[in-house]
């Protein structure tokens, strides 16, 4: 079953008055199946961080279709698209975005809080899935006091709380050292296993881009190729390398 | 491009930004013209040099409002500067230097101080003849007089862009040396909250409730009987308890029950109060002495404004008491009688209600624990206690026909006045010449020793009462005596001095102008006292004067405090606009925000004013119970009300417009649709 379909997405930006257009999007179609584990890899400039805002519903296309679940995005206002997010989408981004007034335990139960569920449910909830991640035991400490890895997993906690039917993580590793970026992206891939959660991630780092099951590369706006995860992690690396090699993007220095 | 234009420019580009500091100071520029205005108007003058006290209270309105403006412009500047921080920043990391940045800035307040000086003034010069209106009534307390001509002079307009020229530059300067000391980091950086959960103290929630309750506690405890200073200590000592106890209140009361609150799981984790609640508790903890301050100024402001007001209400009450009679004269001969008596049926528009003729003998008398202590017209006097005293003698059908044709009884001036219809022969209606009962109490049934023709002869005191028959400035203790008892004991009459009065009293006393200024032309100025107009328009002059200014600068300073509270929220708003970018991604959808904004905003408003009202309330009660004003009752709490109604009219107002600017400040179109 197909969770997410994007068929013929294009953007374009005009400019201030009506002037200069650039298209950041020419017309992007692709699936993502329930459980599955996307990676989108470009250079800079590609449309990856547009395509992703589009499908988060945060931006909107200028033509072409965007379904979620079998709701078409197009179709909905603005207070609909707001419930929509918080109910269907879970969102993992480079700088956390958590609130810095609120202990992480509070910005995990945030979404459920806002989509009026019991309040014993929300902190029986926040409880289990923090335990699973590995961050139970600072529950109660605010943003600022725990370590960047330990702040992108309480924002992947709050991402997965409403079991959302697709989980968007835009350059989740950015910030994040060596270690606690291989600890987050084998916490999202036991999510995705697991828990059968359907990730989308957005990345131009090929090791994390690793942990996929399958890549989609973007250059100008469409899309260059697609590989699948056949074997090994190792293996499947290499292949992104070649890949990247080929897209001349900003992985060149990895070479 | 210049950096002149550049200021231009962005004056032009980013208009909205400008407008509301443009507004803001152009609003202060208004409100001191206005005040300058009647400062400076010929027909105040005598307010302002002429009657001391009042010479005194325009001037430190003046400071007052001084104030006010410099409070106005620089939270307004502040807010000005913060919304500007991002775009300096990015100047700066452009590498233009501070000095360039300082440049701009300054052209930039400049243009819009000057905009708004010239705006101010115009808008002030049209709104000061409607102030001067009002002040005028309020001057003349209903009476016909002629209309205070108001002129614009030129005085208020230098005086306004000469103080106003100082603000901005002192605004200007503080501004650049804002810039040059802040370093790029924290240009660029946004506000951090959230390292640690604001702390609260038990020990000093509690203290700070026993503080207030304390200062409560004393406030309630004063009254009118007290002297003031018997009082002053007292009062000193619980208005440091209420500042203190008010500030530990916000420091760590409300904190402590957000905390509780936020612990109760079942309140806290709902929609409608996660983001405002978790928001609020650093804002209450960096606003406090913000808070406490406008808490207890409004309180006292509140408090001034009913008591000015409950005052000015009750002067009409009070007239009678500073002339019981509409025109009085003492010792002159009958034919001037006649004449005023022909002067008077012969006026068209007075309207004679009686003439009274009666003597007033003056002999001396004792009595226990009594003593005289007056000031008034008639000069000080401060007697021993026990000493004998100068006493007037009054018949008691003199004493009938007075209290008939003064309508004494009917008037509700008379506070302590008691009146009797029979007086047996051996007592005496014992009028005390003070003002209050502090001498005169538990004296009925005493004997009060009387030196008559022969001997001292003893009455016993049948009633004691504070009725001032002559009004009060020329009041003095008068013994009634039985007409018989008064014939037989002062038989003699050379032996005492005894004046003769003849007072005339008019239905319409305040439009018989023209009889009093014919009586006045041949009565000798020595035999007559002012007349009820002329005690009339002192009084209104002064009490009208002081009442505008009251409520002036009271209205001004619940602005000010309305619009301190409106600057920080839009301040904070600014701090804020990336935690709902969190939120909107998330899923908060607009009716959420407003919603949870609403209820934010809204606690950051009520706090300070429901402290400020349950002050204000023992404050207003602490005033109705000293107050000695000689009249009856004055209904200090229907007017605590109303300016309280007035009170929560302009928060409201500010509160509006707090929640909508801090809407469009976080939730603008650009992230969706």
């Amino acid at each position: 079953m197909s969770i997410l379909k994007v068929d013929n997405v294009q953007k374009t930006y005009s400019g201030r008055n009506g002037g200069s257009r650039s298209k950041a999007i020419k017309g992007i179609s692709f699936e993502v199946e329930k459980g599955e584990f996307v990676g989108i890899m470009g250079p800079s400039g590609a449309g990856k961080s547009t395509l992703l805002n589009i499908i988060a519903t945060i931006d909107k296309a200028t033509a072409g279709e965007v379904i979620i679940g079998n709701q078409n995005l197009n179709m909905m206002n603005s207070d609909e698209l707001a419930i929509f997010r918080r109910e269907k989408l879970g969102f993992i981004f480079q700088d956390y975005n958590l609130l810095d007034t609120m202990t992480l335990k509070e910005n995990i139960a945030l979404p459920l809080v806002l989509s009026k569920e019991k309040p014993k449910v929300i902190v029986e909830k926040v409880m289990e899935i923090a335990e699973n991640l590995g961050i139970n035991k600072i529950l109660s400490k605010y943003p600022y006091e725990v370590s960047g890895g330990q702040r992108q997993r309480a924002s992947a906690a709050r991402a997965i709380i409403s079991d959302p039917q697709l989980i968007l993580a835009d350059e989740p590793t950015g910030a994040l050292d060596s270690k606690s970026s291989a600890e987050l992206l084998q916490c999202m891939t036991d999510m995705n296993q697991s828990n059968e959660a359907t990730i989308l991630m957005v990345t131009h780092d090929a090791f994390s881009a690793s942990y996929c099951k399958r890549i989609l590369f973007i250059k100008d706006g469409v899309i260059f190729s697609e590989i699948n995860r056949g074997g090994s992690r190792k293996e499947f690396f290499d292949q992104i390398l070649k890949v990247l090699a080929i897209l001349g993007g900003d992985n060149r220095e990895l070479l | 491009m210049s950096f002149s234009s550049m200021a231009i420019n962005n004056i032009r580009k980013k208009a909205s930004m400008y407008l509301i500091y443009y507004l803001s100071t152009t609003f202060a520029v208004t409100i001191f013209f206005v005040f300058g205005a009647i400062y400076y108007n010929p027909s105040f003058a005598n307010c302002r040099i002429g009657f001391s006290k009042m010479g005194i209270i325009f001037r430190v309105s003046s400071i007052a409002v001084i104030l006010f403006a410099a409070i106005f412009v620089y939270f307004a500047n502040m807010l000005f500067l913060k919304t500007r921080k991002k775009e300096f920043a990015i100047y700066f990391l452009l590498g233009v230097r501070k000095r360039e940045i300082g440049q701009i800035l300054v052209t930039e307040i400049c243009l819009v101080g000057l905009a708004s000086i010239i705006s101010g003034i115009v808008l002030g010069s049209i709104f000061a003849r409607f102030f001067a209106l009002i002040l005028k009534k309020l001057m003349l307390g209903g009476a016909p007089g002629n209309d205070i001509v108001f002129h614009l002079t030129w005085q208020p307009a230098v005086v306004s862009v000469f103080v106003f020229i100082i603000l901005f530059a002192i605004n200007a300067l503080y501004s650049v040396n804002v810039i040059n000391k802040s370093s790029l980091l924290e240009l660029l950086a946004a506000e951090k909250e959230g390292d640690k959960e604001p702390k609260f103290s038990v020990i000093s929630a509690v203290v700070s409730v026993v503080m207030i309750g304390v200062s409560y506690a004393i406030f309630l405890s004063f009254s009118g009987d007290d002297g003031a200073m018997k009082l002053i200590g007292p009062a000193l000592f619980s208005c440091a308890l209420l500042a203190v106890g008010t500030y530990l209140l916000f420091q760590n009361v409300v904190i402590w029950f957000v905390s509780k609150y936020k612990k109760n799981i079942s309140f806290y984790y709902r929609t409608n109060n996660f983001v405002s609640i978790s928001q609020i508790v650093y804002r209450i903890k960096t606003n406090a002495n913000l808070f406490s301050v406008i808490a207890l100024f409004s309180a006292f402001t509140i408090t001034v404004m009913s008591a000015s007001i409950s005052l000015y209400q009750s002067l009409q009450d009070a007239m009678p008491i500073y002339a019981p009679f509409s025109y009085l004269c003492h010792g002159i001969d009958e034919d001037m009688k006649a004449r005023a008596t022909e002067c008077v049926t012969n006026d068209e528009t007075a309207e004679l209600y009686a003439i009274t003729d009666y003597d007033v003998l003056t002999t001396t008398a004792c009595l226990e624990e009594y003593k005289v202590d007056t000031n008034n017209a008639a000069g000080k006097t401060v007697l021993e206690i026990g000493e004998e005293f100068e006493a007037d003698i009054l018949k008691f059908s003199d004493y009938n026909k007075i209290v008939h044709n003064t309508k004494a009884i009917e008037s509700d001036g008379n506070k302590g006045a008691i009146f009797i219809s029979n007086l047996a022969q051996g007592e005496c209606l014992f009028l005390d010449g003070n003002y209050g009962h502090d001498y005169s109490e538990n004296k009925v049934g005493k004997e009060i020793h009387v030196q008559t023709d022969l001997e001292q002869v003893d009455f016993k005191i049948a009633a004691v009462s504070l009725y001032k028959y002559m009004g009060s400035a020329y009041a003095r203790t008068t013994l009634v005596l039985s007409d018989e008892d008064y014939e037989h004991y002062f038989a003699n009459k050379e032996m005492y001095n005894v004046c003769n009065f003849f007072g005339i009293k008019l239905d319409n006393p305040l439009e018989a102008k023209n009889l009093y200024e014919e009586l006045n032309s041949f009565i000798p100025e020595a035999n007559h006292d002012e007349s009820y107009l002329d005690y009339h328009q002192i009084l209104y002059n002064m009490y009208g004067a002081y009442i505008f200014i009251g409520m002036f600068l009271g209205i001004l300073f619940l602005l000010a405090a309305g619009s301190i509270i409106f600057y920080k929220q839009m301040m904070e708003a600014r701090d804020d606009i990336g935690r709902y970018e969190i939120l909107r991604k998330i899923g908060m959808s607009y009716k959420e925000a407003k919603r949870s904004i609403r209820k934010q905003v809204g606690i950051v408003f009520m706090l300070p004013f429901t402290v400020a009202l349950c002050h204000a309330l023992v404050t207003i009660k602490m005033y109705e119970n000293m107050v000695y004003t000689l009249t009856t009752d004055s209904a200090v709490f229907a007017y605590a009300f109303g300016v309280m109604l007035i009170y929560i009219v302009i928060y409201l107002l500010f509160y509006g417009l707090s929640v909508k600017g801090y809407m469009n400040t976080v939730w603008r179109k650009k992230c969706i649709e």
